[in-house]
């Protein structure tokens, strides 16, 4: 399941960045590398709500919470096997 | 003896004596770290043009917060029936006539002039300016030294790289802690978002909630007397400030004048006797 979707943000990612990428890891930092300027946020956080099937709370993010891929799908995709 | 405060009306005060020397006490103290810092001072106007605001999305971002310079339509007729006739109504209010379109709005933050003074310079080490103003932002209530209409707010501003920045935020912030110890508030640092309108749907709160750009030093667990905003290039992209081709970043670090002597007052009270005396030469 996480290694589908992590599929899709690496596609989703390389389809809308800012830049030319020389090589994306699933550690790469998306926003303090310059691949997705700051007001694309809302974009990616849309996409990830697409891929998880599940809302993002805005209110409760904290900081590094979209950081790089591995962040996100730890964050907003794996979160119901912990619970 | 009195602290030296008049209100004038919800969210617009006058300061004198005491608190109006306390006031420059601090001013110099931050004026003097300015200085270590090399920065240059200035004095901008009191207006903004909405043309360089929109191109930070500022109406967008902050609407709730504009007050608009607006001035009357110059025809004759409409000037001297608005002198005879014009009448405050018991709530305060003047209706006005035809107004012209606004071209300005009353600064609402000190650090917006340094980029509009340098678009599309190139500069080969870091800028730093310092600069005080007036600043107007409407709010939905009032409290007198800590939430004004009208404000004063002492900035200091640098543009450079990305380390350059840091290393200024970084600089100016352990010169905030040096002397707030010696001043003994209850004060601490915290992440921080702007008060952005509709900030669900903005993805610059929603960057700001992610990305610790903005922290604030905030009294007594309620009252954010400064703060230090890490802006990246957002100014630099938008005003074209560049060091070999490469768009600069920039950063400041703000102080609410007013609110500072609010929380010199809750600190030590109301007899200025009690107050802390302070200068340059042990801040």
């Amino acid at each position: 399941m996480s290694n589908k979707i992590r599929k899709k943000l690496h596609a989703f990612i390389i389809e809308n960045c800012e830049s030319e990428i020389s090589s994306l890891s699933d550690n790469t930092p998306i926003f303090e590398s310059g691949l997705f300027k700051s007001v694309q946020i809302m974009d990616l956080i849309l996409f990830v709500e697409e891929i998880s099937g599940k809302e993002v709370d805005v209110e409760g993010l904290k900081p590094g919470a979209f950081k790089d891929i591995d962040t996100i799908i730890k964050n907003f995709v794996e979160t119901e096997k912990k619970n | 003896m009195k602290i030296g405060l008049s209100k004038h009306a919800p969210g617009l005060c006058a300061i004198y004596g005491p608190l109006l020397n306390l006031d420059k006490s601090l001013d110099a103290i931050f004026l003097s770290w300015a200085h270590q810092f090399k920065a240059l001072e200035y004095s901008f106007p009191q207006f903004l043009a909405v043309k360089h605001l929109d191109r930070l999305q500022y109406f967008t971002s902050f609407p709730h917060l504009a007050t608009f310079a607006v001035t009357l339509d110059r025809d004759e007729d409409e000037l001297t029936r608005f002198s005879h006739e014009h009448k405050v109504l018991e709530n305060g209010s003047l209706e006005l006539p035809k107004i012209q379109p606004s071209t300005h709005v009353i600064t609402p933050a000190a650090c917006y002039h340094a980029y509009v003074e340098f678009e599309g310079q190139q500069f080969d080490q870091p800028k730093i300016i310092t600069t005080r103003g007036i600043c107007c932002r409407c709010e939905d209530h009032y409290v007198s030294l800590e939430r004004q209409w009208t404000f004063s707010m002492r900035e200091i501003i640098c543009i450079g790289t990305p380390d350059e920045v840091h290393n200024f935020l970084n600089n100016a912030k352990e010169k905030v802690d040096r002397f707030i110890n010696k001043l003994g508030l209850n004060v601490k640092w915290e992440g921080a978002t702007d008060p952005f309108f509709n900030p669900k749907n903005n993805p610059k709160y929603i960057f700001q909630k992610l990305e610790p750009v903005k922290k604030e030093l905030v009294f007594d667990n309620r009252l954010a007397i400064a703060s230090t905003n890490d802006h990246i290039n957002y100014f630099g992209e938008a005003f074209n400030l560049t060091r070999n081709g490469e768009t600069l970043s920039s950063g400041c670090i703000a102080f609410g004048m007013e609110r500072w002597l609010s929380a010199i007052v809750n600190t030590f009270g109301e007899d200025p006797n009690s107050w802390p005396s302070f200068n340059i030469s042990n801040a």
